[in-house]
């Protein structure tokens, strides 16, 4: 699992880079970037972010779940 | 692959300022900006002492957007106590310094490079190789490399140095330009308390006319998803200005922590708030960036007079910075661990027993001292932190 952003809300601030243990987040030229193996969703930045733009991540179920 | 003394990754005002200073000196250095423009988007609140801009840049009129004489402190219940500032500050268009920062250092013949973003760096035995990316793809040769990427601190990992923040060491903000704000003109106001920003303050700064900055940083680890700072914003605004409009949008992380501890290796130095050099109590951080770069770039200039790049040649950029506001820093930062843990009503007592102060003599120390003035342990750092 990892963290899900939401790009219409995020504002580049980098807050979320510099906290991040595992250097999951890179800010790349214009918007932020994830590198989901590296997150292991203890969500520090879904904490912190000041706008409210980053989600936890949801459970994988897989390819037999199937969503109604 | 273009070969270069020294590369600088990162515009803003440390970056800029080391880079004028190589160029000056008839080195080749090449600055390399992610953004498609220097100076933008702003992220920061834009205050700054005027002996700083004396000491690095000068000042220029049109950088200047207001004078700033004084402050004003709010306690959660309204009181007040104001300070007059002994030396003057200002409130800058941070985007047109930072652009100008960046032109002069352009103009003394350093290589300015927009819309680089340093992706990669090769550390070889005599050398670095830096590949940038995105929109401009190169490789650069480069004996000596100045980190000077901000916050989020991004390249010195990549040097084995570790740079991320713990939550309780990291202000998150977030501001509104407000135009039909109306306030004390000349003064910066700041408010604490824990309804107002946790484990932060918010700040209410002139930006001319009826125009101010308006914003508020919360400590890392006192934020939660809902409870975030555009929570917090949204409800000073709504309470101090429901009038007003937001003219713009300025988030930003700051770093409320100690500097890191190794600012320099071999064939590298890092600067500015990459450094984390903001101070830990204030906020204020371009300052401490200016005389980072300024130091950085002096050190530069002196290694590669010697022709080296060892880590022993690059030491004195550390020392000088110790020695110039690492220490301060330092102090403030155990300073900041207890005034964070403030409850509403210790602000308002330490309001009101600075309110008893002759406006003009009130100084950051008095502040602190009327702050503490129950806690000894805490009360001798301070006399140390500012009069030693």
């Amino acid at each position: 699992m990892a963290v899900r952003i939401d790009f219409g809300r995020c504002i580049s601030c980098g807050g979320c880079v510099a906290l991040c243990p595992r250097g999951a987040l890179q800010m790349k030229a214009f918007h932020l970037s994830l590198i989901p193996e590296r997150c292991n969703d203890c969500r520090l930045c879904v904490n912190a972010c000041p706008v409210g733009a980053l989600w936890p991540g949801v459970p994988d179920y897989g390819e037999d779940y199937d969503v109604l | 692959m273009t070969c270069f003394d020294v590369i600088v990754a990162g515009a803003g005002p440390a970056g800029s300022l080391a880079a004028r200073h190589i160029a000056e000196s008839g080195f080749s250095v090449a600055l390399l900006e992610k953004r498609q423009e220097v100076g933008t988007p702003v992220r920061c609140a834009e205050g700054v002492s005027e002996k700083w801009l004396l000491k690095h840049t000068g000042v220029e009129e049109s950088w200047v957007e207001a004078e700033v004489k004084g402050a004003i402190l709010r306690a959660p219940d309204g009181s007040k106590a104001v300070m007059h500032y002994a030396e003057k500050g200002f409130i800058l268009d941070r985007a047109r310094f930072d652009r100008d920062l960046a032109w002069k250092a352009a103009q003394s013949g350093a290589f300015l490079l927009t819309r680089a973003a340093v992706t990669k760096i090769d550390p070889y035995e005599e050398f670095f190789i830096i590949r940038t990316d995105h929109h401009v793809h190169r490789e650069f040769k480069t004996s000596l490399l100045i980190l000077a990427d901000g916050i989020e601190s991004g390249l010195a990992p990549q040097l084995g140095i570790r740079t991320s923040l713990a939550p309780s060491d990291i202000e998150m903000c977030l501001q509104y330009t407000l135009e039909g704000a109306p306030h004390e003109e000349g003064f910066i106001e700041m408010a604490g308390g824990n309804e107002v920003a946790p484990g932060g303050y918010a700040w209410i700064f002139p930006k001319g006319g009826t125009r101010a900055n308006v914003g508020l940083g919360l400590l890392g680890s006192r934020s939660r998803a809902g409870f975030n700072a555009r929570f917090y914003l949204d409800r000073f605004v709504a309470q101090r200005f429901p009038r007003a409009s937001v003219i713009r949008t300025v988030a930003g992380a700051v770093s409320a922590s100690e500097p890191l501890e190794e600012v320099c290796g071999e064939g590298f130095m890092i600067v500015g708030d990459a450094a984390r050099l903001a101070n830990p109590l204030t906020g204020a951080g371009i300052g401490n960036a200016l005389e980072s770069g300024a130091l950085a770039g002096q050190t530069a200039v002196e290694a590669l007079k010697k022709g080296t790049r060892s880590r022993e040649s690059l030491e004195p950029y550390k020392h000088r910075l110790m020695r110039s506001i690492g220490h301060t820093t330092k102090k403030f930062y155990r300073i900041k661990e207890p005034f964070v843990k403030f409850a509403d009503e210790d602000i308002i007592n330490m309001i009101r027993l600075v309110s008893q102060i002759d406006p003009s003599r009130v100084t950051v120390a008095g502040i602190l001292e009327a702050a503490f003035k129950e806690n000894k342990a805490v009360l001798a750092l301070i006399r140390k932190a500012f009069f030693s």
